[in-house]
């Protein structure tokens, strides 16, 4: 795998229909490999979870392919209402996490704004034939005409994957849930509402701790929630939590049981030149990821990725711009709300580069090492073999160069919020409103 | 930008005399008057955002002009609520459907005041006590045309949210201190000034269309499309495992290998194990219909949210 060194990224699926006229059910809301890469998960605003599987030919083929065939597809969860509030809950899967394999079966985390559920996925390959008191059809056989003993044996059968709801933990979350994160231990996980953080047993669907609470008695001194929370990933101990007042503070569990004080406390101070109106909206972070050797994390805000080192809590060690052109446009972003969007992101496998999404389409992938970035862009036009992505830029200057698209050209409606990056290898999966892109290294 | 001002014509408080852009308030009634110029107030219901189920829903976030308040302001006042993120006010305003109760009986209370005020017995129109020049002067006899002024006590928490009403609550009275004035009663309706009726018996149900009941009917469609094929039969105990196909968008697949658009071969179920499937009711199933919202979802630059 090319860690120094540009990449080249080329086409390799989109996934999902081409039609203009989208169904709302049908728009992605996340999108997550498990740990091996083999499956990808993603879910969508009708609450369902379709997992794809690795394209085992495409694998072994040479140059490899990054292609991936449905594998399972379920409903994991239903729109509800709550009475008491008279609210509606929605069925969007905010959040998909997978548990790291123990057993041929998966499991995986889905979770909608009140709801986490624990799914398992299996294969089922083989049937039994040949009961003595069942027949064929499954229907009891009248005792008195059998008259010999057969053994049952297994017979292969038609591939089958089934996806079965083993746990589910509700009734926690007073707020909406906006993320969850599976512990390093693979016994415990945390889910996160606007304010609170609740810490479950994976086994125990009746209880959870709550470990932070950042609801103040009187409601009217509210002025931050609470907007992503992950767990270190090695360390049991440690999770972080980012605030919409861009602060994120890294607790550890050993302290106390209520992790309300946080150990570290990482805010880049802010720069009182360029403090506007919107200074406090665009520095909300809308996502927080450690790095995978656990020594780094990735916090996306409004405008910008940064990279802050855990043993540094004054400022982040880097800081990637991924649509300054907005800035000076932020009035019209909040006025089409477009400046509430929350934008993810994601590292690689090997910690060199970070990937997020920007608007019309567009994302943005960062090479830490060599400090060079390319903005790609998921259409259906490069939709064909293997096309070799063209870095697309946005012009901000008066003279607008042949290529380049002017600011005011941008598409806000299309958005890319859900990226992934394939653990091991250089795939990416980019979530493009209802379809899904499959890109990957040109090899 | 500024589509959506809606200019309304309050009263300043009587406090509040000489103010130009110094918002210090000594009271919690709320300067309307000096936000007037530059507040755009929304429709209480985004009916575009509430449809689509945006959780950052800014029904009451009020746009400020930037250059117009310094933020010495947001300290002055722990009343006014200073500009945060739209997820921050939503909870604050969820957060009173919780009191109900406290908010019906203090309801009750200032309702027994407005009475009060409003019978005339209570009512002094003795002019020397406004006047502190001329005591001497005999008490001029209003005309008959003259506005009255008459103060109630400040009515910011009159309101309460109706239990009957369904959908999401578009005002609390402990949060939404910019929209009291809207509640300053003047029992004698003068000519000069508009009068601001209470809404507390507006319904907002009838502005949004909930997203739920859309969704329910593109379910009760779907399951009448369904009743002639497997999916329904999928729901009915029968010994032999019936195999179900499930096809779902993302099962379509452009592939640059084979250039052919490919379908992932149809994902079967069978029928016990899809009973075992949570929600096995409406699964996504033999196609989908596009669901009639009538909701715009384009935000292109030059679209006004609201």
């Amino acid at each position: 795998m090319a860690g120094n060194g540009e990449i080249q990224w080329c086409f390799s699926q989109v996934k999902g229909t081409s039609d203009d006229d989208v169904t709302e059910a049908d728009i992605i809301s996340c999108v997550e490999f498990n740990h091996s890469g083999e499956l990808l998960a993603t879910g969508d605003k009708g609450g369902r979870v379709v997992i794809f599987q690795r394209d085992p030919e495409s694998k072994q083929a040479s140059p490899r392919r990054g292609e991936y065939n449905v594998y399972s597809t379920f409903q994991s969860h239903e729109a509800e209402f709550d009475y008491l509030k008279s609210l509606e809950i929605e069925e969007k899967i905010n959040k998909i996490r997978w548990l790291k394999r123990k057993n041929p079966a998966h499991f995986l985390l889905s979770t909608n704004d009140k709801t986490i559920k624990l799914w398992k996925v299996s294969e089922r390959d083989k049937m039994i034939d040949g009961y003595n008191l069942k027949d064929e059809n499954g229907r009891m056989k009248d005792p008195t005409s059998i008259t010999t003993l057969q053994v049952p044996v297994l017979k292969p059968m038609e591939l089958m994957v089934e996806a079965s709801p083993r746990r589910i933990f509700a009734n926690a979350h007073s707020y909406h849930i906006n993320s969850i994160s599976v512990n390093s231990d693979q016994e415990t996980y945390l889910s996160a509402d606007d304010l609170r953080i609740n810490l479950w047993h994976l086994e125990i669907t009746d209880q959870s701790f709550n470990i932070v609470d950042i609801k103040p008695t009187n409601m009217e001194e509210l002025t931050e929630v609470i907007t992503a929370a992950e767990f270190h990933p090695s360390q049991c101990n440690m999770f972080v939590y980012s605030s919409s007042k861009g602060t994120i503070r890294l607790c550890d569990m050993r302290s106390s049981a209520l992790c309300d004080h946080h150990s570290k406390l990482f805010e880049e101070p802010e720069d009182p030149t360029s403090r506007s109106f919107f200074s406090e909206i665009i520095s909300s972070i809308s996502d927080v990821k450690f790095s995978n050797n656990g020594r780094y994390m990735i916090s996306r805000d409004y405008l910008s990725v940064k990279v802050w080192d855990l043993n540094m809590d004054s400022k982040p060690v880097e800081c990637y711009h991924v649509h300054e052109y907005l800035r000076s446009k932020l009035c019209s972003l909040y006025e089409n709300d477009c400046i509430f969007d929350k934008f993810e992101c994601c590292w690689n496998g090997t910690d060199s580069c970070v990937i997020t999404g920007s608007y019309n389409n567009f994302f943005r992938v960062f090479d830490r090492n060599t400090k060079r970035d390319v903005t790609l862009e998921a259409s259906r036009e490069i939709a064909k073999a293997r096309t070799v992505l063209r870095p697309r830029k946005v012009g901000t200057g008066g003279k607008r160069k042949r290529d380049e698209i002017g600011v005011d050209c941008l598409d806000f409606s299309r958005k890319i919020l859900h990226t992934a990056w394939h653990p091991q290898e250089n795939i990416i999966a980019v979530a493009a409103t209802n379809n899904l892109y499959i890109f990957q290294e040109k090899l | 930008m500024k589509k959506n001002c809606r200019r309304m014509d309050v009263d300043p408080p009587s406090t509040s005399v000489g103010i130009t852009s110094n918002l210090k308030r000594s009271n919690s009634a709320p300067m309307i008057n000096i936000l007037d110029n530059n507040t755009s107030f929304r429709d209480a219901i985004s009916p575009s955002h509430l449809v689509l189920g945006i959780s950052r829903n800014r029904r009451f976030s009020a746009s400020f002009s930037p250059g117009q308040y310094s933020p010495s302001l947001h300290s002055s006042s722990s009343l006014m609520p200073s500009f945060v993120p739209s997820r921050v006010i939503q909870l604050k305003h969820e957060e009173g459907m919780n009191v109900m109760y406290r908010e019906a009986s203090h309801e009750k209370e200032v309702q027994s005041k407005l009475q009060i005020s409003q019978s005339w017995e209570d009512l002094t129109l003795d002019r020397t006590t406004h006047i502190n020049n001329t005591p001497s002067e005999p008490a001029k006899r209003h005309s008959l045309t003259d506005p009255l002024h008459i103060f109630t006590p400040p009515l910011g928490l009159c309101s309460s949210p109706s239990p009957t009403r369904a959908g999401k609550q578009w005002f609390s009275p402990s949060t939404s201190l910019l929209r009291t004035s809207s509640f300053f009663v003047s029992p004698s309706p003068s000519p000069t000034r508009r009068s601001f009726a209470t809404r507390r018996s507006q319904s907002p149900v009838a502005l949004r269309p909930s997203q739920f009941s859309v969704k329910r009917k593109y379910d009760i469609e779907m399951e009448q499309d369904s009743i002639g094929n497997s999916a329904k039969r999928m729901n009915m105990g029968t010994g032999t495992p019936e195999r179900v196909v499930i096809t779902h968008p993302m099962a379509h697949s452009l592939s640059s290998s084979s250039m052919d658009p490919v379908n992932s071969p149809d994902q079967t179920v069978p029928q016990d194990i899809a009973d075992s499937m949570s929600g096995s009711s409406g699964s996504p199933c033999s196609g989908f219909k596009s669901v009639e919202d009538g909701v715009s979802t384009g935000c292109g630059m030059d679209e006004s949210a609201v």
